[in-house]
C-alpha cells in the first residue's frame, strides 16, 4: 500500500533550510580545520614551512645588527638590494622606524643602510647580512 | 622574549578589563572583551599623542586612568549584567575558537604586518614628533601611513615599554582580534535568546569559525582585515538581527569604533551600516544617532591623517582604465570574488529565499528582525568592493591575488550571520510562541528602554 499524504510545505522548507544552511555553515568552518592542522604542525615541527623561517630568522637577525651597528635616531638612507628589492627597502624601513631611526632620500645623513645575502650554513640559518656604511 | 610576550597579555588583559566589565557586568565576559578594549583605549592614547605631542607613555598613562575613571562612574550606574555572562558560557565562547589559534606557531612572515601595522605600532611607539614626520614622509608611502591606527596601537603600546619584537607583536594582534570573534559568537548567541540553548550555541560558534574561512592566517598573521570584520560582522549582528538592536547598545557601538579604525574599508562598511541601523531605528532617532559615533572617528582620523600629510595609494590615485579597460577590471574581479565567496552566497540566497517564502512567520515568533536587513549590508559592502577595485591604481590581477581573500571576510562572515539566523529558525519548534524551546537564560524584555540604566 502506498501512502499518498501530502507533506506540510513548511516542514519541507525547514528541512531544506537546515540541510543547505548547515551545509554552507560546514563549508565556512573548512578554514577553521585547516588553520588548526596547520598551527598543529608548525607547533610539532619549526620547518614546516621553510621559507616562512628562513624569512624570520633573516628579519630577526638584521634587527640585531641593526641594533648593535646604527645608533638610535640616526639619519640614514637605504641601498636597495641586488636581489628582492621591494622587500629589503620596506623591511629595512621597518626596521629603522622600530630604531626611532629617520630615513632620508635626499640629504645629510650619517649612515647608509643595505643587506647582502649569504650562503645559509644550515637550512635555518640567517641568509642576508646588514652592511652598514659611516657617511656623515 | 617569552616572559615578554606573556607579560604583554597580562597587562592587555589588565587594562581593558575595568571598562570592559564596567559594560558587560560579567567577569568572565570581561576578560574575553578586555583585550578589545585595551586596544580602544591605546588608540586614544596614540590618537590624543598625535593631536596633542609628547611622548606615548605619557598618554597611555593618562587615558588608562580617565579608562579606570569612567568604568568605577559606569559600574556606580544601576544596571544589569549581560545575559549569558557566566563562566561557562565564558567557556563556550572561548573554547571553540582555541585551535584554529594554533596558527600562532606561524613564523611572523606577513608581508602587510611588516609593512604596514607593525612598522606603524614603531613610528607611534616613538612619540608625537618622530610619528608625525614619519606619517608624512615620503619615504613611507608603500606603507599606508593614512590607515587608522586600531590594529597598531596596542602594539605601539606594548613597545613603548620594552624592546620591540614581533612574536609580541604577533601575539597581541592575535589576542586582540580574538577578542573580537568572542564577542561576536557572544552578540549571535544572545540574538538567537529565543533558540534551543544547544542550537544557538552552535550556531554562534560556527559564525566565529567562519573567520577563518578563506584565510588561515587571518587572525594570527598580525593582519588588520580579520579584526575590522569581525568587530563589523558583531554590531551588525546586535544591530540588524536582533528584534530590540538599541536596547544594550555599548558593545555594537565599541565594536563599530573598532572596525571605522582598523581599516579604511571598515569605515566606508560602517558608514552604509550606520544608515541601515538608522533606517531601521527611525522611530527613534535619538538613540539611532549613536550609531554616527563610530563614523565620526573614524571621520576624524581621517582628516587628522590628512593634516599630517599622509598618503595612500588609493587616496592619491584612481585607474586610468579606459570604457575597455573597466569591462575587463570588473570581469576579473567578478571572477575572483566568485571563486571565494560565490558558492557560499549562492547557498545564503537559497536559504534566504526559502525562509522568506515559508518561515517568516517563525523567524518573527524567534525575534529576530527581517533578514533583509544583513543582506543590505552585505550587498553595499559588496558594490564598495566592486567599486574600490574597478576604481583603484594598481594592476588587477595582482591586486586581486594579493587582497581579494582577506577583504571578502566581511561577506563570509554577514552570509553566515543570515544562514545562521535561518537555521535556527528552521531548527526551532513550535512557530507560535518558541514555547517549547530549551533556554539556559531567562529571556529578555522585549520593548527598549524597559531597563534604562542598562549599558551592556
Amino acid at each position: 500500500m502506498t501512502s499518498t499524504k501530502r507533506r506540510d510545505p513548511t516542514t519541507v522548507a525547514r528541512v531544506v533550510v537546515a540541510l543547505v544552511g548547515v551545509g554552507c555553515l560546514l563549508l565556512t568552518a573548512q578554514g577553521a580545520v585547516q588553520a588548526t592542522g596547520r598551527g598543529v604542525a608548525f607547533m610539532t615541527d619549526r620547518e614546516h614551512d621553510l621559507p616562512a623561517l628562513q624569512h624570520q630568522v633573516d628579519l630577526e637577525t638584521l634587527w640585531q645588527q641593526f641594533v648593535e651597528q646604527v645608533p638610535a635616531g640616526s639619519r640614514i638612507s637605504l641601498t636597495p638590494a641586488r636581489a628582492n628589492k621591494d622587500l629589503w627597502q620596506q623591511r629595512l624601513s621597518e626596521l629603522a622606524v622600530l630604531r626611532g631611526c629617520v630615513v632620508v632620500q635626499v640629504g645629510p645623513r650619517d649612515y647608509s643602510v643595505g643587506v647582502t645575502t649569504v650562503q645559509r650554513k644550515r637550512p635555518t640559518s640567517p641568509g642576508v647580512r646588514l652592511v652598514v656604511r659611516k657617511v656623515g | 622574549m617569552a616572559l615578554t610576550s606573556m607579560l604583554a597579555v597580562l597587562a592587555l588583559l589588565a587594562a581593558g578589563f575595568p571598562l570592559a566589565f564596567a559594560v558587560l557586568r560579567s567577569p568572565f565576559l570581561a576578560v574575553l572583551f578586555a583585550p578589545v578594549t585595551a586596544a580602544l583605549l591605546s588608540t586614544v592614547a596614540v590618537v590624543l599623542m598625535l593631536v596633542v605631542g609628547g611622548p606615548l607613555l605619557l598618554w597611555l598613562a593618562l587615558v588608562l586612568v580617565a579608562g579606570a575613571a569612567g568604568a568605577w562612574w559606569l559600574s556606580r550606574r544601576p544596571g544589569e549584567s549581560a545575559p549569558y555572562g557566566g563562566w561557562s558560557h565564558a567557556l563556550l565562547i572561548a573554547l571553540p575558537l582555541l585551535p584554529p589559534c594554533f596558527m600562532i606557531f606561524e613564523p611572523a612572515f606577513q608581508w602587510d604586518a611588516h609593512s604596514i601595522w607593525w612598522l606603524h605600532a614603531g613610528y607611534f611607539a616613538n612619540g608625537s614628533e618622530y610619528a608625525r614626520a614619519t606619517i608624512g614622509s615620503p619615504a613611507f608611502v608603500f606603507s599606508h601611513t593614512d590607515y587608522p591606527p586600531f590594529a597598531s596601537a596596542p602594539v605601539a603600546a606594548v613597545w613603548s615599554v620594552v624592546e620591540p619584537d614581533f612574536r609580541t607583536a604577533q601575539l597581541v594582534g592575535t589576542l586582540v582580534t580574538v577578542s573580537a570573534v568572542a564577542m561576536l559568537v557572544y552578540l549571535v548567541r544572545r540574538a538567537l535568546n529565543r533558540v534551543s540553548a544547544r542550537v544557538a550555541w552552535a550556531l554562534a560558534i560556527a559564525v566565529g569559525l567562519a573567520t577563518w574561512a578563506n584565510v588561515p592566517y587571518a587572525v594570527t598573521g598580525g593582519l588588520a582585515d580579520a579584526l575590522w570584520s569581525t568587530a563589523f560582522a558583531g554590531a551588525a549582528v546586535a544591530l540588524l538581527l536582533g528584534a530590540d538592536p538599541l536596547r544594550r547598545p555599548a558593545v555594537p557601538l565599541v565594536l563599530l569604533t573598532v572596525a571605522a579604525l582598523s581599516k579604511n574599508e571598515g569605515l566606508i562598511a560602517v558608514a552604509g551600516l550606520a544608515v541601515l541601523v538608522t533606517v531601521r531605528g527611525r522611530a527613534d532617532l535619538r538613540r539611532a544617532a549613536l550609531v554616527w559615533l563610530p563614523v565620526l572617528a573614524g571621520g576624524a582620523w581621517a582628516v587628522l591623517a590628512r593634516l599630517l600629510d599622509a598618503q595612500s595609494d588609493i587616496t592619491s590615485g584612481t585607474s586610468d582604465a579606459r570604457d575597455a579597460g573597466v569591462v575587463e577590471r570588473f570581469q576579473f574581479t567578478v571572477a575572483a570574488l566568485w571563486d571565494v565567496v560565490g558558492p557560499l552566497l549562492v547557498g545564503a540566497a537559497v536559504v534566504a529565499l526559502i525562509g522568506t517564502l515559508f518561515l517568516r512567520g517563525r523567524r518573527h515568533a524567534a525575534g529576530l528582525a527581517a533578514d533583509g536587513w544583513v543582506w543590505a549590508a552585505n550587498g553595499y559592502y559588496l558594490a564598495v568592493l566592486i567599486g574600490t577595485y574597478l576604481s583603484g591604481p594598481n594592476e588587477i590581477q595582482w591586486w586581486l591575488a594579493t587582497s581579494v581573500n582577506r577583504v571578502t571576510l566581511p561577506v563570509v562572515l554577514l552570509a553566515a550571520v543570515s544562514l545562521a539566523g535561518w537555521v535556527a529558525v528552521a531548527f526551532g519548534g513550535d512557530s507560535r510562541a518558541g514555547s517549547q524551546t530549551v533556554l539556559d537564560q531567562p529571556r529578555e524584555p522585549a520593548m527598549s528602554g524597559s531597563t534604562p540604566g542598562t549599558t551592556g
